[in-house]
């Protein structure tokens, strides 16, 4: 192919299909983007080339004879350490489970590859996707490609460097309280998670499982929204997977809908460049002929403990027999927040269940029935300095915790769909993230108004640092 | 009142039948107070904890999927 190579999901696969280049180029080249990064970059925790390449030669043989059919047909991805692969590890970027081969593949990466997608590696994360901020105490963290110090955030650390970069178009991550939301917004990518239920977690390393959604980080809203719908759906592996209606077509028109702006709780001790992105995003929404409304939320003073409590209950069940026989096996921050599983009644877990379903029933009726999607900021702040943040096992983790994933947090707990995306460039050149929010399987709707926004704003990719740009 | 901390000791000591590291001590007794505080506060109305599901998210989510 003459000139640079398409860096988009759609943009791939449609140039693979018109025979503009093959996927054995789209795989050579991001592999080579990986092994040059990798020493700054640090996104993956392991290449597949040999596999990738023989996948890819594999699909250009498909395409020559006309038996393409997946609508990514040959498409180079990587995927957050935590996806089951028959035959292949899943690490979960952990000691623990660094040697675990699976004997199955996990329902979305069936998916995936039936919709014709590759795989060129697994990539890094936050040990068992616990760390809004990256740090991996046995990895080392992934770094931000736009500005190497600081963090990518967490926990799909390596989905949103290796995106960020322009290494692969699209990634898997998982969100329990903001793992893909954080590290697309930190990154300057798009991620998009769905309604808790939407998507399959069979062959998913769990965390929390009443919280835990599986979603795509991407370079686009589109793709983010088309890689959605290839992996959502009812399985019968999974009967916690929601039989809910299929996700339609983006809508084309944007005056019909009411954007809801959430009260103080997110407005209220914002960085001012991130107050500045709010405003402007709104302004371009009412350009686009939406109507601003005001969006009364339940109280959400205490989500963060609530949040929390759920999250770290149903974790330390799963880590229960290795936080007894192996603590010094997991990193000491993850050792830590684990180990709050045991300081939880049993009637202190259920209660913040009560208050969840409290508060989507009041959100259900009060919020929505104002709007018909909301805006937020991903984060407070700009992504952090990683010194900053970098807290291990002090103390101070849990406030940590607590501010990063602030915004992101709330609609997990809610079980909402929310989609992230670059919103601003700061004065420092960071990106500066909104989230799109919608009620209980509306994705199409928070995709939709999140890929006119995206068009109307025309920010362009965040390119990564000089540092990357030189080594690919 | 007992401390804690000492709650968090025994904790660790019953059931992973091992001492518990410094920081588990402190986060086990910073989950404790921070949860007695918010989360065991009184809902809203006496009887709210009584009449209320645990499983109402779940089934309001379902039934928000089929309408």
């Amino acid at each position: 192919m003459s000139g640079s190579l398409p860096d988009t999901l759609l943009g791939m696969a449609a140039a693979i299909r018109e025979r503009k280049v093959s996927s054995a180029e789209l795989t050579q080249s991001a592999l080579g983007k990986a092994k040059a990064m990798q020493g700054e970059l640090n996104a993956f925790v392991a290449l597949e080339e040999a596999t990738a390449l023989a996948a890819a030669r594999k699909a250009d043989e498909l395409t020559a004879s006309g038996d393409a059919t997946g609508p990514f047909h040959g498409v180079p991805l990587a995927h957050k350490d935590m996806y089951d692969r028959k035959g292949f590890v899943t690490g979960c970027a952990s000691k623990i489970r660094a040697d675990h081969v699976a004997s199955e593949t996990c329902t979305v990466l069936d998916r995936l590859q039936q919709a014709g997608t590759l795989q060129i590696g697994r990539l890094n994360m936050s040990e068992f996707a616990l760390g809004p901020t990256g740090h991996n105490a046995h990895h080392g963290r992934a770094r931000n490609p736009i500005e190497p110090a600081r963090i990518t955030g967490g926990s799909s650390s390596g989905s949103g460097a290796a995106v960020g970069a322009g290494i692969v178009p699209a990634a898997l991550g998982s969100d329990t309280g903001g793992s893909i939301r954080l590290p697309a917004a930190c990154c300057g990518v798009v991620g998009l998670k769905p309604t808790q239920g939407r998507v399959s977690r069979h062959g998913v390393m769990p965390l929390s499982f009443s919280q835990d959604c599986v979603g795509p980080l991407t370079r686009s809203v589109e793709d983010a929204y088309e890689m959605l719908r290839v992996i959502a759906g009812p399985d019968g592996k999974d009967m916690t997977c929601a039989d809910a209606a299929p996700l339609g077509d983006l809508l084309s028109d944007l005056k019909p809908l009411k954007i809801g702006l959430p009260d103080g709780f997110f407005t209220a001790d914002l960085d001012p460049q991130v107050a500045g992105a709010l405003e402007t995003s709104v302004s371009a929404l009412q350009d686009l002929g939406m109507n601003p409304v005001a969006a009364p939320l339940p109280d959400l003073s205490a989500i963060a403990d609530l949040a929390n409590v759920v999250a770290m209950t149903e974790g330390g069940t799963f880590h229960f027999d290795w936080l007894r026989e192996r603590p010094d096996d997991y990193g000491p921050q993850v050792r830590m927040r684990l180990s709050q599983s045991l300081a939880v009644p049993g009637p202190i877990y259920l209660r913040a269940q009560q208050a969840r379903g409290l508060m989507l029933q009041e959100t259900l009726a009060r919020t929505f029935g104002q709007a018909d999607v909301l805006i937020a900021p991903v984060m407070p702040f700009l992504p952090p300095l990683s010194d900053d943040v970098d807290v291990g096992d002090k103390p101070e983790m849990a406030s940590v915790v607590a501010s990063m994933a602030k915004f992101t947090r709330p609609w997990s707990f809610l079980g909402l769909p929310a989609i992230a995306l670059p919103a601003a460039k700061s004065a420092e050149g960071l990106p500066i993230a909104m989230q799109i929010i919608a009620r209980p399987w509306r994705e199409d709707l928070a995709a939709s108004v999140a890929f006119h926004l995206e068009r109307h704003l025309a920010l362009g990719a965040f390119e990564p640092a000089g540092c990357f740009r030189s080594a690919a | 009142m007992q401390d804690p901390k000492e709650i968090a000791a025994s904790l660790a000591g019953l059931y992973w039948n091992r001492p518990a590291s410094t920081a588990e001590i402190n986060a086990m007794s910073g989950e404790m107070k921070r949860d007695s505080r918010t989360i065991g506060a009184p809902l809203a109305n006496d009887a709210k904890a009584f009449e209320t599901d645990p499983l109402g998210f779940d089934a309001t989510m379902t039934v928000e999927a089929r309408s």
